[in-house]
């Protein structure tokens, strides 16, 4: 895959442009849910990956191929989600409800189990999905890369450029936070009822 | 997708059961004395809970004889084993979130956005130096231009000036207007290596100096006008008998106040006095028409120079 990027980054570079568009349809699904789940609306999310790729593409000769062509967008991306989320702060024009119920996620599938047991847990989803959005940003963007995009400890370090201990001490403190907003989940779960 | 539960227990003998008789955890005491036993086992959980996270993490700080030590405590222990079973709940729910589905497929936008935005701008994105060489219209000292990444990058850090704050569209027009302004530039076949960017901000700057320029013109002419005329003269002469007898008056009327008295007569004088000064002065200076003319431009071009000419170097270095 690495080096599929990188003769499709070489070609780009030598002024192939479909290149660059196989880049796009690889990943742009991977930066959009960096984005959705970081931003929390679709429409936020989709600007963010159309600016991600354009920065990208700006920026593609710079790219050193020291680390994946996906950790580099991700870097990106998460950078501009932080300036987006600060941006916002610093409006505070809207509040954070109106915006989730823009951007609600798709319901999952319900044939895989019961109509009830679907319902219960997309009610489940989006109350994690909330409690995620509800985290601080430099918390939520590790627990963001590490529990859904399934990156390394490692690779988030080197992305968002802080050392591996510190790293750690955010998830392990975004966890516990998680935890404690999830709190009537897992203790309806302790009790026995089916969640 | 990477198995972080790699120290997991024997399932097959009976789960935690398999770890009824745990071994001894680092730093636990064996003490049979009831309060100091309880004491050592909140010790003991404290140091387990703080290893928790790695276990769960499974990021190589447990060794495999720590991991089945902690199993055993984890056995034993209902709170630790309360705590960290909620740890990987948390963490199944997280992993449990299903992708975010994509309303559209961005890949036809970004890629007519790069034709558009970037591409059609002469100097203002060549991701190499051979694609600039190869497109009609890039110099070569553009190409060269090209090879500086940090150049490119705060091509397109100004060109999307807007995303941070949410007005991504402006991102366009930013970039129409800088095409606009060099129309002439990207039509040269020899093209210097500044940025687009740049050169818009050169031009505003430019034009923003016409403007005041003419300002300044128009002000200088009219002061002119107002001491080089009879009635201009006698205008500012009349305005500054009206400003010294206003004074005087002013002077007269704080004299009266108990507790200032000698201050106000002083300050009466001084304000009359000055007054007064101001007056001859402004009329010695319409008598000389053409010394007035030459001091008012003087003047004007001065506090052009402090004033404008200031604030503007400090614009374009985002002061």
């Amino acid at each position: 895959m690495e080096q599929e990027d990188a003769e499709l980054v070489r070609q780009t570079l030598c002024g192939n442009t479909a290149a660059y568009n196989g880049l796009v349809l690889r990943y742009q699904r991977q930066v959009y849910n960096l984005a959705y789940r970081m931003l929390g609306n679709a429409e936020d999310s989709g600007d963010l990956v159309q600016e991600t790729f354009l920065r990208a593409y700006g920026a593609l000769a710079s790219f050193r191929q020291d680390a994946s062509f996906l950790t580099w967008l991700y870097k990106i991306a998460s950078n501009l989600c932080i300036d987006q989320l600060r941006s916002r702060k610093a409006k505070s024009a809207l509040s954070l409800d109106v915006e989730l119920e823009e951007g609600r996620e798709p319901a999952a599938d319900a044939r895989a189990c019961g109509p009830e047991e679907a319902a219960v847990r997309d009610a489940v989803q989006e109350i994690v999905h909330h409690a995620i959005l509800n985290l601080p940003e430099k918390y939520r963007v590790v627990v963001v890369m590490r529990h859904l995009q399934d990156m390394s400890v490692d690779d988030i370090a080197r992305v968002l450029e802080l050392p591996t201990g510190t790293v750690k001490t955010h998830l392990f403190r975004a966890r516990e936070m998680l935890r404690g907003r999830l709190r009537p989940v897992l203790e309806m779960e302790t009790d026995g009822k089916p969640i | 997708m990477e198995n972080r539960f790699e120290h997991t227990p024997p399932e097959g003998q009976g789960g935690w059961g398999a770890y009824v008789t745990p071994p001894a955890v680092p730093g636990q005491q064996q003490n049979n004395a009831g309060a100091t036993e309880t004491q050592a086992q909140v010790g003991l959980c404290a140091h387990v809970q703080d290893l928790l996270p790695a276990l769960i993490e499974n990021d190589g700080q447990i060794r495999p004889e720590m991991a089945t030590t902690l199993y055993g405590h984890l056995a034993v222990c209902k709170a630790c084993a309360r705590e960290f079973a909620e740890m990987k709940r948390v963490i199944q729910m997280l992993a449990a979130l299903p992708p975010a589905e994509m309303p559209m497929d961005y890949s036809g936008l970004i890629m007519s956005r790069i034709q558009t935005e970037m591409l059609s701008v002469p100097g203002l994105v060549a991701p190499h130096p051979t694609q600039a060489a190869a497109r009609p219209g890039f110099g070569p000292s553009v190409a060269g231009a090209a090879t500086d990444t940090r150049e490119i990058e705060k091509v397109i850090a100004v060109a999307s000036p807007h995303f941070a704050t949410g007005a991504v569209p402006s991102v366009a027009t930013t970039t129409r207007q800088a095409a606009g302004t060099t129309a002439g530039f990207a039509s040269a076949a020899s093209v210097t290596p500044q940025t687009v960017a740049e050169l818009a901000q050169e031009t505003r700057t430019t034009m923003r100096t016409r403007e005041r320029l003419t300002l300044a013109g128009i002000f200088s002419a009219l002061l002119a006008l107002a001491f080089t005329t009879t009635w201009g003269r006698a205008l500012l002469g009349a305005n500054w008998n009206g400003v010294s007898e206003g004074a005087g008056q002013v002077g007269d009327a704080l004299r009266h106040v108990p507790l200032l008295n000698w201050l106000t007569v002083l300050a009466g004088a001084a304000l009359s006095q000055a007054g007064g000064l101001v007056g001859d002065t402004y009329r010695s200076l319409g008598s000389l028409a053409l010394q007035g003319l030459a001091l008012d431009i003087g003047l004007c071009v001065a506090m052009y120079y402090v004033l404008v000419a200031r604030r503007q170097r400090g614009q374009r270095l985002g002061l």
